[in-house]
């Protein structure tokens, strides 16, 4: 039985988080191997997969805003305190 | 309290260069970095800055037990990771069943037709990871698109696939199965890609 995108996709997540079963990993193989438009949302799911461990990681990222000067007083002060 | 003291006994020998006696000076080196960090995490800018204070609180307490087995902000942040990890089990909202949907539902409708098939079927990216990372508009996207995801759907994503917990803790911090997490990851990656389509991708960049 040839599975649905659906279920394409759905597998394709499945795989990030556990092992398939063997049935599951052939009927997936050969879904992608007829399906571009599944192969694409393979390839774009570990994509992020691998750009949000990046940016997880990355150097804190430093384009985003810090903390205000006054935000950092108070943690001063609070920390002193404690 | 004499803070110097605490700061000078514990950190003497693990001190690097002599600046980080002084529990200010922790703020202003790593305050900032420690704030992004939990930022991009709890999405909450006061709960973020609780959570930085919270560090530096523990961090001064447990300055006896740091070796300089790390660098100072690479103990500050796993200290700090801890603490977002709390943050998410205390703050774990009901996850209902139409969150998780029924069986035949899992991040089904929107995008699938009755046959299964693409209603929308994903475009063609021309990127690498590397191309992406670089660019700080795609950090913007990328973050606002998070955003759009539920909070419970959004922490556990978080925790799965930017920091890589292992899927076992994080059903026990959300209080889920593992097969509740799975259709949760499977509707958070769906979403943010369709998202990252749709705003990014899409929009001519």
């Amino acid at each position: 039985m040839i599975i649905s995108c659906k279920k394409a996709a759905k597998l394709v997540s499945a795989a990030i988080d556990h092992e398939l079963t063997l049935y599951e990993k052939i009927r997936l193989r050969l879904h992608l191997l007829m399906c571009r438009f599944c192969r694409r949302y393979a390839d774009q799911i570990d994509l992020l997969h691998q750009v949000s461990r990046s940016i997880g990681d990355s150097p804190l990222n430093t384009s985003a805003a810090g903390l205000s000067p006054e935000a950092k007083e108070r943690i001063k002060k609070n920390v002193s305190e404690d | 309290m004499n803070s110097k003291n605490v700061f000078t006994n514990g950190a003497e020998n693990a001190a690097e260069g002599g600046t980080a006696t002084d529990p200010a000076l922790w703020v202003d080196e790593h305050a900032d970095a420690l704030y992004r960090f939990a930022l991009l995490r709890v999405n909450d800018p006061q709960v973020a800055e609780d959570l930085v204070q919270d560090t530096f609180v523990s961090a001064l307490r447990a300055v006896d037990r740091y070796r300089g087995q790390a660098s100072v902000r690479t103990w500050l942040i796993g200290i700090l990771k801890h603490k977002v990890v709390d943050h998410f089990r205390k703050d774990k909202r009901e996850i209902t069943a139409s969150d998780l949907g029924h069986e035949s539902e899992e991040s089904g409708q929107e995008y699938f037709d009755e046959k299964g098939r693409w209603k929308d079927p994903p475009r063609a990216w021309d990127v690498t990871p590397e191309s992406l990372l670089e660019d700080k508009e795609f950090r913007h996207a990328f973050t606002n698109c998070l955003d759009d995801l539920s909070p419970s759907f959004r922490d556990a994503f978080t925790m799965k696939e930017i920091d890589g917990m292992k899927g076992e803790e994080i059903c026990k911090v959300l209080g889920i199965t593992a097969t509740n997490l799975w259709v949760i990851l499977h509707r958070s990656r769906t979403k943010l890609r369709k998202c990252l389509e749709v705003t990014w991708f899409e929009s001519g960049e």
